[in-house]
């Protein structure tokens, strides 16, 4: 049983130290003539503008918080599928119920709208996200 | 929640990137994957062609026109020629207008297959694009066959042409018109009607009219709009009255008119009106006769003439401003570019759009740099 | 299988007597070897096949000049990328920098201990070997986010944080069409997963199809469920229409903007290593692994032989020379198969039948995925949420009961 982990970790630790050994030839034979602006930071061409490390928008709290709720939920799945067919139809029944308490979860969020990439209204421009164009868009909902 | 505080983050995109076209550079503000401001920087390919034509003779000029739309040479060389023979009231030999006008639509085919290909590797697709360059080599290997050239044909002369068409040549052309049909069908299958394309391009960027007019956007930009302007219909030069064709425009078949889906499928149905275009002149092409009108060797328009001159580039209305003191070497060339006025219209059209909807639009704006910069 | 092997080297006369935890660790070290050499060299191989496909895709030729038709070509790659200069930027964080792709290639590659490539040749045939795959694969996420951030380049923020949005949320669709088979085969080992994938299609157990009981073909939800994993799959690996990550006409190279020469070969060599894992999950989970599709119909000796039949007649059948060049393979195994018929045991596919019906189905499906690479546009970040948690989300878990449902229908599982 625990050979099993072991050939996983031995070919890991292979992995690794056969990569290891690539970047030991490469110290060897590969050449070492760097300059300040080799090893400026790519931006196209231009010096950097700006900090890259700030406070980035990535628009995925929500997201990730969901993910944490469903994937546990799969995680919690994968023993019940496991001796499904030995339980049978009380589990069945037990698992609906789960599912389908996740899926007006899914539901709810759904209608907030926070499994929308972006849930922010721009003040300038025409895009989608643009004020509005939401504006616009909700007004015509309201008419319908 | 959704008050958390963030940064809006200043990208350079280009001069060094891979869907700017060349070395455009575009000064992106944006906040997440949200683009609030789009400053194109333009420049990097700048060889002030204008400072040049001053100082050189009315045919030398020529080459450096192919130059500036390198994607479109004959075209430009087309539009310089036209330009001055006005200055001097050339009546060209019909011989030559027909070639000249079979050479300005392939060469507008050529460009809207670049336009096409390169509009599918922004959205992510690369077979399209090999696709397009494959018909684009048939095409410049009729160039070479009648210029030598593949890419800066040098072609068109002021009063003619360079060369007369070699002998086979017509027939070539007739073998690539009758295949090209079927090619431009393949670009909509693997292209045109995809869906992950539609969805990508449809409604995206959409070019208002009113901006599209105020910033002088032209071409099939403007054609994508809905407006049916195109200067070979309206201010016909050249033989184009001659020949049966339509005005492509933008319909929103698949969003709203003047989304980035319509100023592609402008170009795709401009192709296939080219091409209409260059069977009917291939039809009429008389088979003998001269391929340069009789031009003084020093051209010497009269003192203080000038002409403003329209030609219909493949990226929209391409003019020429000459004016002359009396001698050989014109005081003041100006190029009016179709790409640097379409540019312009960028910042107000992807503002609130993705940064991937920016490469989109500019990708379905065809801009060459070359030709923006001069 | 490192039981067995280490049986056999103790059976050797000249192997030294040592003691069989010994020997087992020699066999452990020795598989591992192995399994990296393989991936190693399949990566390497699939560089090449990649080029060429889509070089006939896109009436090119591909490589044609270092080695026979340009077989050599990836080698002298890796070669040069091998002998390039060692670039870390100095703004960048040099300590994530450096473990970064190391996370993304191990977590790739550790994976494969799990994949049975036929019964015997299983390097590690865990219990819950699906499940090992899944979790071990999910964790090439934070290599990438710790790469791209690392990296301290702007493109490469974004690509990790694009990165990290899309393989987090196609993990949940993509479980839970897992899910869906798991609870069908009533277990997580994959060759009991194939085992009960034996035998020939029954819808209802009275309708008789003329398929092979994989579970695409077993009910309709599966087939649906199919379908789910091969996208859910194909963003999971970064591989376009779902390659925003690096999507180069947007993002430069997207987190491995930075990267260059050895640093970048890792990438590569990870995303290599993760195609093949899931064209490999997919057959295993879904195109019955290493069974024979026509086991219920011909011996496994004869299905070769008709095969090559099917080759040579397509051979006939195709006019083109690229297309008649990629049935070499194929002749060459009929051919040898003529060979282990007269001679058994000659060729390795006839003791192993399993290895070759599962490199069949992998190469069918690596074709497939590179067949999307290169006709498909990509999508945008907000569409591919949308595909993730608006359509394959209740899909899948629409997808999970009516699993259920069937099982309970056909008699499965009882009250």
């Amino acid at each position: 049983m625990l050979e099993h982990y072991g050939t996983a970790l031995a070919l890991g630790i292979v992995g690794f130290l056969l990569m290891y050994a690539a970047f030991i030839i490469q110290k060897l034979v590969g050449p070492k003539n760097s300059t300040d602006v080799k090893l400026d930071t790519y931006e196209c061409g231009e010096e950097p503008e700006g900090e890259t490390w700030i406070q980035f928008n990535v628009r995925f709290y929500v997201i990730a918080l969901i993910f944490i709720i469903f994937d546990i939920e799969v995680v919690f799945l994968f023993p019940w599928a496991v001796v499904f067919k030995d339980l049978g139809f009380l589990t069945f029944i037990e698992v609906f119920v789960f599912i389908s308490i996740l899926v007006v979860g899914l539901a709810y969020v759904w209608k907030k709208g926070d499994l929308q990439w972006v849930k922010m209204k721009l003040k300038y421009g025409t895009g989608r996200y643009s004020a509005s164009n939401l504006l616009e868009k909700e007004n015509l909902k309201e008419a319908a | 929640m959704g008050r958390l505080h963030t940064e809006e983050m200043i990208l350079n995109m280009g001069p060094q990137h891979p869907s700017t076209h060349g070395v455009l550079r575009l000064k992106l503000i944006t906040d997440g994957e949200i683009v609030s401001h789009v400053e194109p920087v333009i420049g990097y390919l700048h060889r002030s062609f204008e400072k040049h034509a001053e100082n050189l003779e009315y045919q030398m000029v020529s080459p450096f026109v192919d130059r500036a739309d390198y994607i479109a040479a004959m075209n430009n060389g087309h539009a310089y020629a036209i330009a001055v023979e006005k200055m001097l009231g050339i009546e060209l030999p019909p011989r030559v207008e027909y070639i000249r006008v079979i050479m300005a639509e392939f060469q507008r085919i050529a460009s809207h297959l670049i336009a096409v290909g390169t509009f599918g590797l922004d959205v992510g697709g690369i077979t399209p694009f090999i696709y397009c360059m494959r018909e684009r080599e048939l095409i410049l290997d009729l160039f070479e066959m009648a210029s030598g050239a593949r890419l800066l044909y040098n072609y068109i002369w002021i009063g003619g042409l360079a060369h007369d068409l070699p002998a086979g040549w017509v027939e070539k052309a007739y073998e690539f018109l009758d295949e090209f049909d079927f090619h431009v069908e393949e670009y909509n299958r693997i292209l045109t009607t995809n869906k992950i394309f539609i969805e990508r391009t449809a409604d995206v960027g959409v070019l208002p009219v009113e901006v599209a007019i105020n910033y002088g956007v032209t071409g099939p930009n403007l054609r994508g709009s809905g407006i049916p302007f195109d200067v070979r219909k309206n201010q016909p030069y050249s033989f184009y009255d001659r020949f049966e064709w339509k005005v492509p425009v933008g319909e929103g078949a698949m969003g709203s008119v003047g989304d980035s889906w319509d100023r592609y499928m402008v170009r795709i149905e401009e192709m296939l009106e080219s091409a209409k275009i260059i069977r009917q002149a291939l039809d009429q092409l008389p088979a003998e006769g001269d391929v340069k009108a009789a031009i003084p060797k020093k051209i010497r328009p009269p003192k203080g003439a000038e002409i403003y001159s329209r030609y219909e580039n493949p990226r929209g209305e391409l003019g020429f401003y000459i004016r002359s003191d009396g001698t050989n070497i014109p005081t003041r060339v100006k190029m009016r570019s179709p790409a640097f006025s379409n540019i312009s219209a960028l910042n107000e059209i992807s503002q609130g759009w993705m940064m991937s909807d920016v490469i989109t639009i500019l990708g379905s704006l065809d801009i060459v740099l070359g030709e923006i910069d001069r | 299988m490192i039981e067995s092997m280490a049986n056999w080297f103790l059976s050797l006369t000249w192997f030294p007597q040592m003691e069989l935890a010994s020997v087992k660790l020699l066999s452990v070290l020795l598989v591992g070897a192995g399994l990296f050499a393989f991936i190693a060299v399949n990566a390497i191989v699939l560089v090449y096949v990649e080029r060429k496909v889509s070089a006939f895709m896109q009436v090119r030729l591909g490589p044609m000049r270092v080695g026979p038709y340009g077989t050599l070509q990836t080698v002298a790659d890796a070669l040069k990328l091998l002998l390039k200069e060692d670039i870390i930027p100095t703004l960048a964080d040099s300590i994530l920098f450096r473990v970064g792709p190391f996370i993304i290639l191990i977590s790739a590659i550790v994976a494969f201990a799990a994949i049975p490539f036929s019964p015997t040749v299983t390097a590690a045939d865990m219990s819950i070997g699906l499940y090992y795959i899944v979790s071990i694969s999910s964790i090439v996420v934070v290599g990438i986010v710790m790469s791209g951030w690392a990296s301290n380049n702007k493109w490469s923020l974004y690509g990790a944080m694009r990165s990290a949005a899309q393989i987090v949320s196609y993990e949940i669709p993509v479980g839970l069409t897992l899910l869906a088979v798991v609870a069908m085969a009533g277990s997580l080992n994959m060759n009991e997963i194939i085992i009960a994938q034996g035998g020939s299609s029954n819808l209802f157990h009275w309708i008789p199809l003329p398929l092979p009981n994989w579970y695409m073909f077993n009910n309709p939800f599966l087939f649906i469920a199919f379908f789910m994993y091969i996208i859910g799959a194909t963003a999971e690996i970064n591989r376009t229409p779902f390659d925003l990550p690096e999507s180069e006409s947007e993002l430069v190279a997207g987190f491995m903007t930075e990267y260059s020469g050895i640093r970048w070969a890792l990438f590569f060599l990870s995303e290599y290593a993760n195609f093949t894992l899931v064209a490999f999950l997919t057959a295993v989970v879904f195109m019955g692994g290493w069974q024979s599709p026509f086991e219920t119909i011909f011996a496994a000796k004869t299905s070769l032989l008709v095969l090559l039949a099917l080759a040579l007649a397509w051979t006939g059948y195709v006019k083109t020379k690229a297309n008649r060049l990629s049935i070499y393979p194929l002749a060459i195994i009929g051919l040898s198969t003529i060979a282990a018929w007269l001679f058994p045991g000659f060729a390795i596919w006839i003791t192993e039948p399993g290895l070759f019906w599962i490199a069949m189905k992998v190469l069918s499906l690596i074709f497939l995925l590179m067949w999307f690479r290169w006709t498909f546009p990509r999508l945008r970040v907000d569409q591919l949420m949308y595909v993730s948690w608006k359509v394959l989300m209740p899909i899948a878990l629409f997808n999970l009961i009516g699993v259920a449902t069937w099982m309970w229908l056909t008699g499965e599982i009882q009250f």
